[in-house]
């Protein structure tokens, strides 16, 4: 097994574990707006959200790399203030997920919240309780399957990233190598059973992932 | 004190554009009761006073304090309005449990008695910890009155709040809804089909008509005492129908059984409550 194997899936899974988190803080007001909101800045906002969805991520990618590199807005910004390199570096690659896998975790949840019937809240207003108590301890309570299968697909979206990777993260092992790129590191080099190896743990983290969010959408649901 | 209302409302139904006028003072601590015809405005009506929908038009007072004014775009929200709401579809939250569904209602500690009285009269007390998706209709109609009993509302609305009752257990809760409205004074407000279920405990009788929600004078608990003469009926679907009354030089309006209209002839004379 190559030397390298485990420090590439921890990294993988600590980029997709610490993307999921992230973006399931950013997401819940983002659809907490969208559900609530009529009008033109919803639909802007919608449009924002899902671009990421339908653009390739060489598109970003090549954006990101602009924006990110040490002369871009936000390279710049985070050089001069924080000290910290973007392009070509772990926190870069974080930056990259969260936008790139934006749609899977707001989607979701966004669709969960519109689906909860609008007397629940209403009911929870005439309780004397606040917007935010009732998002809490009403409405997300009841799309906990939709939470769930936004988590779902934001993790393993993120385990199997290539193009973003490729553009901005590059390949530096113990840095921004992920699973993604050592398959294809390894099929470019003919070396097909480390691409297998690589590809198959791939396919079995996911699998028993989503078999875990399967089994708690279950007990949810009943 | 009174509670003002004075609004006017439009909204889009697949009718079409439907209407609701309104202009009343009902007095604090009334029992109120609302009807009409299917489809009327009802239930809109009661959505307007909480608040969950604003008025196109007009105010709201519940005594000095201004709950709406669209002339001073004045407007308080549903949380501080003080009102306890029974859904006709009961609104329970799925998540929670028989008891944390009540409890959530509650905006100060409450006392373990009071609670158990509401417990005990409603029948609750077996089903604490079921979910509303283990309750039957009738069950979660009973915890949807709890919850919205327990807060003791200034301002209770009942939305339809027997339909899923049986016979007996109807009377207990009308009963003790009674109680409750009088031992704390609850301005409530009941949306019923049948008017016979709120009968005997309405001090007035509001019903939509033709857009208009009309205020009929002070009905006595049956206390039906002078007598007019009937100088014309209009039919209504609902329960409840209209006639017109002459007494003494003066024309009444007066809601009147559905069922007993047709024996009436015009010129009979007909006993009908009048506040005066």
């Amino acid at each position: 097994m190559e030397e390298n194997f485990y420090q590439t899936l921890f990294l993988t899974l600590k980029l997709a574990s610490l993307t999921t988190a992230i973006l399931f803080c950013v997401s819940i007001p983002i659809a907490f707006y969208l559900s609530r909101s009529q009008g033109i800045l919803k639909s802007i906002l919608e449009i924002i959200v899902t671009l990421p969805l339908v653009l390739p991520p060489t598109v970003i990618g090549f954006y990101l790399l602009l924006l990110l590199s040490p002369d871009g807005y936000i390279g710049f910004i985070f050089n001069e203030l924080f000290d910290v390199k973007l392009i070509f570096s772990f926190p870069g690659l974080v930056l990259g997920s969260i936008i790139y896998s934006l749609p899977f975790m707001v989607q979701p949840i966004h669709a969960g919240l519109e689906k909860i019937p609008k007397q629940l809240m209403e009911a929870s207003y005439l309780m004397g309780k606040s917007k935010w108590q009732t998002l809490l301890k009403v409405q997300l309570p009841n799309c906990k399957p939709a939470i769930y299968t936004a988590i779902a697909l934001t993790f393993t979206h993120t385990m199997g990233e290539f193009g973003i990777v490729l553009m901005i993260g590059g390949n530096i092992p113990g840095e921004t190598r992920l699973a993604a790129m050592a398959i294809y590191d390894a099929v470019e080099s003919l070396n097909y059973q480390q691409a297998n190896q690589y590809a198959l743990t791939l396919i079995f983290i996911t699998l028993v992932f989503l078999g875990f969010v399967h089994l708690w959408r279950k007990k949810t649901t009943n | 004190m009174n509670f003002s209302i004075d609004l006017f409302h439009s909204f889009s139904t697949l009718q079409g554009i439907q209407k609701i006028e309104a202009n009343l003072q009902i007095p604090f601590g009334e029992y109120v009761s609302i009807s009409g015809i299917s489809g009327s405005g009802k239930t809109t009506f009661l959505r307007l006073i909480s608040g969950l929908i604003p008025p196109q038009n007009g105010t709201i007072c519940w005594g000095e304090q201004v709950w709406h004014d669209t002339k001073n775009k004045q407007c308080i929200p549903p949380q501080e309005r003080n009102i306890g709401m029974v859904f006709q579809d009961y609104a329970l939250f799925p998540n929670m449990n028989t008891l944390d569904n009540i409890l959530f209602a509650c905006k100060k500690k409450i006392e373990k008695k009071y609670l158990q009285s509401i417990l005990d009269t409603l029948g609750l007390d077996n089903y604490l910890t079921r979910y509303p998706h283990q309750l039957s209709g009738g069950q979660q109609q009973r915890v949807a009155i709890a919850r919205a009993l327990i807060s003791k509302p200034a301002l209770l609305l009942l939305d339809e709040p027997f339909s899923a009752l049986d016979e007996t257990l109807k009377k207990t809760v009308q009963s003790f809804i009674y109680e409750m409205h009088q031992q704390y004074s609850m301005t409530t407000l009941v949306v019923s089909h049948q008017i016979s279920e709120i009968k005997p405990y309405a001090h007035r009788f509001l019903q939509f008509e033709n857009e208009k929600l009309i205020d009929y004078p002070y009905i006595e608990k049956n206390n039906f005492t002078v007598q007019g003469i009937l100088i014309s009926k209009e039919k209504s679907e609902s329960e409840m129908s209209q006639v017109t009354l002459l007494y003494e030089g003066k024309i009444y309006q007066s809601p009147f059984p559905s069922s007993e209209l047709e024996k009436l002839q015009i010129g009979d004379k007909i006993h009908f409550g009048l506040f005066l």
